[in-house]
């Protein structure tokens, strides 16, 4: 399968601050994939530099197998980029925008874009600075749609939208998956519309650390274990086994993706009194909170 | 494509166009009115000895109008581009960035450069009612300088919008008011027919180097 995106060995940082350090991963054509971190691990900025406006320290990109400094005019447009805050130009009308983007784009679906925003029952002469961020998200939305590309990247579409348009949203994108050729790479705070949607996960951690998985590998694997009894885990520190602990009132648990034996065991290494542990079921929000942490 | 990038100035451009448009034409009916003002109540020999042997210019009051304007279009047309980083939606369109940013600045450009056209064309016009053809030559040949300014106005308010580093704005403000002064220098009529052609031809440099700050925008290694 041929990877639409690919990054190898990419380093950033801001000042003395690490975003990526030697980051390597790809998106395969055809796949739903999710990139989820924290706030401020760097998922925009990510983002910025896939598509060209921000210049890494080091590593390399490729978007189509482009540089994304020097992406040409054809591959441009084959990527509908929907920017965070569901940018657009606020001086222009619904109507204005739509005949503005319908000229760069060969396979312009103009209904689809009249479909999504005749839901807002505005005028087509409503000004788009002049609408709620709920509203203009629709309108972006529905631009990028219309173009119809091979690849859409989506920094948290979901930012501003009901939960009736993120359906409608999430209705949408999966008609547009549905024939298995087109990629989207996409971030998004709401955790629980990206169980619905994607088929890979990329887990973006503190310094640069990623993991990319399977959405339903990382969720047969990634475990929580809750403590039977009451314990103390002032001894227990994550690792490479215990990726996460959690500890609110007496309760407690542990995240991992290690069997419960293993982690069992290596907990009693550790000294600490632990009869025994069991696994609980998780959402994708639960255990995306699991290896991110609360805080 | 070309249309459409046409469109998008337009429709940034037209409500201030309009008003710049009208400002100017208002500016001339007031010079028109102002010079025969002066003809009603002085003597004409008065006027021509304050004029050509003085060396009063007349119509030294639309002096700064084409700074003004150069400003305010190169304002409407860029800040919004910049408010919210949106100048990202125009790079991300299928075109050559700078041709892109290209074809802005000559929109730009020739929005200004069709008022100034006006202007020029009017002002000669109000000198010939009152004097003879020489005079409204010698307008258009003194007014050149101004309108020149206006021109590097509009592109330094360009470049200055479109640079991503605060210093460098500074830097680029600088220049632009250097420029812009070297057309004020003189202030007697045609003080420039000698020497015009030299910073007219380096004020033309200044259309490059938008596509340079343009460019620097897209390099960006930090965000701030």
């Amino acid at each position: 399968m041929k990877n639409v995106i690919e990054i190898e060995r990419l380093t950033h940082r801001y000042g003395k601050r690490i975003i990526y350090e030697d980051m390597n991963f790809a998106v395969p054509q055809g796949k739903v994939v999710g990139l989820l971190g924290k706030n401020g691990v760097g998922k925009t900025t990510l983002i910025k530099i896939l598509m060209g406006f921000l210049r890494p320290e080091s590593g390399v990109c490729r978007i189509f197998g482009e540089n994304p400094h020097n992406l040409s005019p054809a591959t441009r447009a084959r990527i509908g980029l929907l920017f965070e805050g569901h940018l657009a130009y606020e001086f222009m009308t619904i109507s204005q925008i739509e005949r503005f983007y319908s000229a760069f784009y060969p396979s312009w679906n103009r209904d689809i874009y009249f479909d999504l925003v005749d839901r807002l029952k505005l005028p087509y002469s409503h000004k788009i600075g002049n609408m709620s961020c709920g509203q203009r998200s629709q309108v972006v939305l529905g631009l990028i749609f219309a173009q119809n590309p091979d690849l859409m990247i989506l920094d948290d579409y979901s930012m501003g939208l009901d939960a009736g348009y993120r359906r409608l949203f999430l209705d949408y994108l999966s008609e547009y998956v549905k024939d298995g050729t087109k990629t989207v790479f996409v971030t998004s705070h709401v955790i629980q519309d990206m169980e619905k949607i994607v088929d890979e996960v990329i887990f973006l951690l503190r310094g640069g650390e990623i993991i990319q998985t399977s959405l339903s590998e990382f969720m047969s694997d990634f475990r929580q274990y809750n403590f039977e009894k009451n314990i103390t885990l002032e001894k227990l520190e994550t690792d490479k086994i215990i990726r996460n602990i959690d500890t609110y009132g007496k309760s407690a648990c542990v995240y991992s993706f290690e069997s419960k034996e293993k982690v069992l065991g290596h907990i009693r290494g550790k000294g600490i009194d632990a009869n025994n542990i069991q696994p609980v079921s998780m959402t994708l929000e639960d255990a995306f909170i699991g290896l991110t942490g609360k805080y | 494509m070309i249309k459409s990038l046409l469109y998008k100035e337009w429709l940034k451009l037209r409500y201030y166009w309009t008003v710049a448009f009208l400002i100017n034409i208002l500016f001339l009916a007031y010079l028109f009115i102002d010079i025969r003002h002066q003809f009603v109540f002085e003597h004409a020999e008065m006027i021509w000895y304050q004029a050509f042997h003085i060396g009063n210019i007349l119509y030294d009051k639309i002096k700064y109008l084409p700074l003004v304007i150069g400003i305010i279009i190169g304002a409407a047309q860029f800040v919004p581009e910049m408010l919210g980083n949106r100048f990202r939606l125009s790079l991300h369109l299928p075109v050559e960035p700078d041709v892109l940013v290209f074809r802005s600045v000559v929109m730009g450009i020739l929005s200004v450069g069709g008022i100034f056209l006006i202007d020029v064309f009017l002002l000669c016009y109000v000198i010939s009612v009152f004097f003879p053809l020489e005079g409204a030559k010698s307008a258009f040949f003194t007014s050149l300088s101004w309108f020149f300014a206006g021109i590097v106005a509009y592109t330094g308010t360009a470049l200055c919008a479109l640079e991503p580093q605060n210093f460098r704005k500074i830097v680029y403000l600088v220049l632009t008011a250097g420029f812009v002064l070297i057309f004020y220098q003189g202030d007697n009529y045609e003080s420039y027919n000698r020497i015009f052609l030299k910073p007219a031809i380096i004020s033309f440099l200044f259309i490059p180097s938008v596509i340079f700050s343009a460019y620097r925008y897209r390099n960006r290694t930090n965000l701030a």
